[in-house]
């Protein structure tokens, strides 16, 4: 009998143990987790004091001054140290989210969150994520200057890593009940990765092939025009480009390649991953001087993918939004210059169908020769499961991301050429604009950037303003890989690179200022082959109206446009769909009549307290979804029509077929679309508003910032209230949107404002997590205080002192 | 009385010193082994532990949770879920620690009472 109870109890205390010490399904493991002096409760703490530390292989002392937004200015004597404690203090407030990113970026996932996550690891690896980072580090590596600041980075984080007890690990690892691992340079190259994929990494050239085989060519030039005629491309129409001289653009080849219907296609990073930035010559600023703005757009999570740095050392001084995991400055200012960039999109990344030359799939063929196959076995490894394996075969195009294993149409092999892929020292590009002083020194910083092609915005205190489109981009032949190519023709390969000189550029424009927000880069004029599936059609145009439409310009005036909420699709849209309704007779009855006065009544602006601007987009979300019904039902993967193409076919092609509903038995047109779409609509906020939700703009939109853990919603923000949306200068969508707001004053003392949606520590226990984001919110900034030289300011909360260690 | 007071000291004490280490389940090792050392009877010999490291989690987590405005406590209060409520949270902690130190000092209990044997 006291054996058995000895054996009862003991089977109790284990059964309880182990759900305390390694968690039982969902649940974390609530021993180590909740107990107070290891668990989170250890995490409940905001960061409000300095530390005195010595740092394994700094060379001097380095000071570091915290302000009230917990923005650490750093003052090191040399570059190496101040990477270093870079590296240090990145880690001490973002560990967590910037070993995730890297985990994501190189398909490590399942090892994290089990087998749930296994399908998305496979996808990264087949996308070459880890093989393109390789290739970035090797390169970087050959610089003898950047390999030993990259060392000493990864060492800083290291040292970071080293000093933490299991008690200190950011509470995302005790929830899921890992630990960190030793950082290494590799991981730097893998953020720089996980950005290029997030911006560089879509495309629409399979589904691009599968419309034409559905609906022909001329469907698709119809709704997928290469030019539309009132677009503001990045570099005026007024740019001559003549002085290119003679270019040389290659022949279109007689072949194309076919292949059958694709049903299922990675997935596709947001297509409205993009930005704003501008900048206005000394002439055109109110002040004198030129000012410089930037607000890239991307998903909204917390900890925030940007984190606010000043780096200075006797050499440079430097401030502005740092990436976690990459060195210095990706997005600032210094003493001299200042830069900003938005995402340069253009297909970059191409598909090409491989045959193998016999079923041991151990070469291909390519012209009259083959080509061999380098086969690479990942493994994958599970949490709580067994290792997956994949078998992944490199081309020399690429990785081979889909066969008859993994998505495409289960047959057909597609080897994947991207840019992504090529050995570049895209960091150091960075690191020099940090060092620029002038124009000169900016291109020479740029003009090895390879990816993700970024429209670089610049301003300078010699009164110079400039954009370029620097990416390294293929000197294609016309429509070369807007769709599938022929893996097995030389003649499809990407023969030559547009000439870095020739990437469209201006300096100092006669309009006195510079703008781009993801359009198309140039006119029809410019002599090389521009494609991509996802221009942008209205910032552009909403933001460059605004400069021509004030002489003088002021900070003032640039913050007022990055919150400009004019919805200019609604503008060209709406009058149109309002009078193919009443051409109608439409009657409109209970609360129909009120939401058509409303619209009658709106002026367009996405305000947060808006109703137009809820019915409106219910309207348009309705209508765009019935025309383009044949897309959401489709069995094979199909790129959509855009907005701006959208409402031109409803104002010009009114009886196309598009608008006829599968659903329904009879024949449509864009007439009928718009009222079924309206009624549709009304119903729908109807039965929101019987609920008692509010219809104003920002609650019926919903913004919120989710934590980057499947947007865990103890760890994030909801119901923001922002106005906005998608093709409006204030891009803030539902979990996307402006992630940094900066505007930098070139004056003699620069003058900077920044904003962010999250805050400064990547700790959910800190006050300083999300502290920033309700002043983003209401289109506030902060001055940045960009410290001259390591003395103590009236703006340092408190400050740390690192040493060198004996 | 005197020896569930002379238990919960020893429990509180070994507690505190084994958690030096870090590691939670320390409370089951420290109430085992004053169970092992200590004889309690009936009931006490799962409440005894259980209130009084049960009390030292929910004081320790008030005091952390305190000192930092439970910023974090009112998300752990979201996640578990209990609402966002910060007592529960604290209450839970304590129950945790109770439970633990319960099991703990049952299997020091049966261990003592077959070696007695």
């Amino acid at each position: 009998m006291k054996l058995f109870k000895l054996l009862l109890s003991l089977a109790f205390c284990g059964a309880l143990f182990y759900i305390g010490h390694f968690g039982l399904g969902t649940l974390p493991p609530l021993g180590k987790f909740m107990n107070p002096y290891s668990g989170f409760w250890q995490n409940e703490t905001t960061e409000s004091s300095g530390e005195q530390l010595a740092l394994d292989g700094l060379s001097a002392a380095v000071t570091v001054h915290y302000d009230a937004q917990l923005i650490p200015h750093v003052f090191a004597e040399n570059d190496l140290d101040l990477y270093r404690t870079q590296g240090y203090l990145t880690a001490k407030h973002r560990l967590w989210q910037m070993e995730f990113q890297t985990y994501a970026a190189a398909g490590r996932l399942s090892e994290i969150v089990g087998a749930a996550a296994i399908e998305y690891d496979r996808g990264q690896r087949r996308k070459g994520m880890v093989f393109g980072a390789e290739n970035a580090l090797d390169e970087m590596l050959k610089d003898p200057v950047l390999a030993a600041r990259i060392e000493a980075y990864s060492a800083g984080v290291n040292q970071y890593i080293s000093s933490l007890e299991p008690k200190d690990y950011p509470v995302e690892y005790k929830l899921l009940n890992y630990a960190p691992e030793p950082w290494q340079p590799l991981k730097s190259a893998l953020l720089l990765m996980y950005m290029t994929d997030m911006l560089a990494g879509g495309d629409a050239d399979l589904e691009n092939s599968n419309f034409i085989s559905l609906f022909g060519k001329e469907t698709f030039e119809l709704l997928f025009p290469e030019f539309l005629a009132d677009q503001d491309p990045v570099i005026p129409r007024e740019r001559d480009w003549s002085d290119f001289g003679e270019v040389t653009v290659p022949e279109v080849p007689a072949s194309k390649s076919g292949i059958a219907l694709v049903n299922k296609t990675l997935d596709q990073p947001d297509p409205d991953n993009g930005s704003n930035n501008w900048a206005v010559s000394a002439e055109k600023s109110l002040n004198g001087y030129p000012i410089l703005a930037n607000d890239p757009h991307l998903g909204l999570n917390l900890p925030s993918i940007w984190y606010v740095m000043q780096l200075a050392t006797p050499d440079h001084n430097v401030m502005g939004a740092t990436l976690p995991g990459a060195l210095g400055v990706i997005i600032g200012f210094n003493e001299h210059i200042a830069w900003g960039v938005t995402n340069a999109t253009r297909d970059v990344k191409d598909w090409y169908t491989i045959t193998f030359t016999d079923e041991s799939k151990t070469a291909y063929v390519y012209g009259e020769e083959s080509k061999p196959i380098n086969t690479v076995i990942e493994e994958i490894k599970v949490k709580g499961g067994e290792t997956y394996l994949d078998t992944v075969r490199y081309t020399h195009y690429g990785p081979i991301t889909y066969d008859e294993s993994f998505k495409g149409n289960g047959r057909d092999n597609l080897a994947m050429k991207w840019i992504g892929h090529q050995p570049n020292s895209n960091q150091n590009t960075f690191l020099k604009l940090n060092r620029a002083t002038n124009y000169d020194a900016y291109v020479d910083a740029i003009s090895t950037y390879t990816a993700p092609a970024q429209n670089f915005v610049f301003a300078s205190k010699e009164n110079d303003i400039a954009l370029w489109i620097q990416g390294k981009i293929a000197n294609k032949w016309e429509q070369q890989g807007k769709f599938v190519l022929d893996g097995s023709n030389p003649e499809h390969e990407w023969q030559s690179y547009i000439p870095q000189p020739h990437n469209p550029h201006v300096k100092n424009p006669e309009r006195q200022f510079v703008s781009s927000a993801n359009q198309h880069p140039t006119d029809e004029a410019y002599p090389y082959y521009v494609y991509d599936a996802n221009y942008e059609q209205y910032r552009n145009r909403t933001i460059n109206d605004f400069f021509r439409a004030l002489e003088k310009i002021s900070v003032e005036d640039f913050k007022a446009l990055q919150s400009n909420n004019f919805n200019l699709k609604a503008s060209e849209a709406l009058p149109s769909m309002l009078a193919l309704l009443e051409a109608e007779s439409y009657k409109a009855l209970g609360s129909a009549e009120g939401y058509l006065k409303t619209l009658k009544d709106w002026d367009y602006s996405n305000d947060k307290n808006s109703l137009g601007a809820s019915v409106w987009e219910a309207w348009w979300t309705t209508f765009y979804a019935m025309t383009w019904d044949e897309f959401e039902t489709s069995e094979v993967a199909l790129h959509w029509p855009d907005s701006y193409q959208t409402v031109w076919l409803l104002k010009n092609h009114p009886e196309l077929d598009f608008f006829d509903r599968l659903a329904t038995a009879e024949k449509e047109n864009a007439t009928a679309i718009v009222k079924a779409s309206f009624d549709q609509a009304v119903k729908a906020l109807d039965e929101l508003s019987a609920t008692g939700a509010s219809l104003d703009w920002a609650t019926y939109k919903g913004t919120y910032v989710a934590h980057l853990l499947q947007g865990l919603p103890a760890f994030s923000r909801f119901n923001l209230p922002v106005g906005g949306n998608g093709g409006i200068v204030n891009a803030m969508k539902k979990n996307h949107g402006p992630s940094w707001r900066m505007i930098v004053a070139l004056s003699d003392e620069t003058k900077a404002l920044g904003a962010y949606p999250g805050g400064q520590s990547g700790n959910p226990g800190s006050k300083h997590y999300d502290d920033l984001l309700d002043r983003w919110a209401a289109g506030e900034y902060y001055e940045l205080n960009f410290m001259k030289a390591s003395e103590e300011s009236s703006a340092v909360s408190f400050s740390s002192t690192f040493t060198p260690k004996n | 009385m005197k020896r569930i007071l002379i238990h919960s000291v020893l429990t509180l004490m070994l507690a505190l010193i084994l958690g030096l280490w870090n590691q939670w389940y320390t409370v089951i090792i420290a109430a085992g082994f004053s169970s092992y050392i200590v004889k309690l009877k009936g009931p006490w010999v799962f409440f005894a532990p259980f209130i009084v490291i049960g009390l030292d989690w929910a004081i320790e987590a008030a005091l952390i949770g305190a000192a930092n405005d439970f910023v974090l406590t009112q998300k752990i209060g979201v996640l578990l879920p209990l609402n966002g409520n910060t007592t529960a949270v604290i209450a839970v902690t304590a129950v945790l620690g109770g439970l633990f130190a319960g099991a703990g000092s049952l299997v020091g209990r049966s261990l003592r009472a077959l070696q007695k044997n």
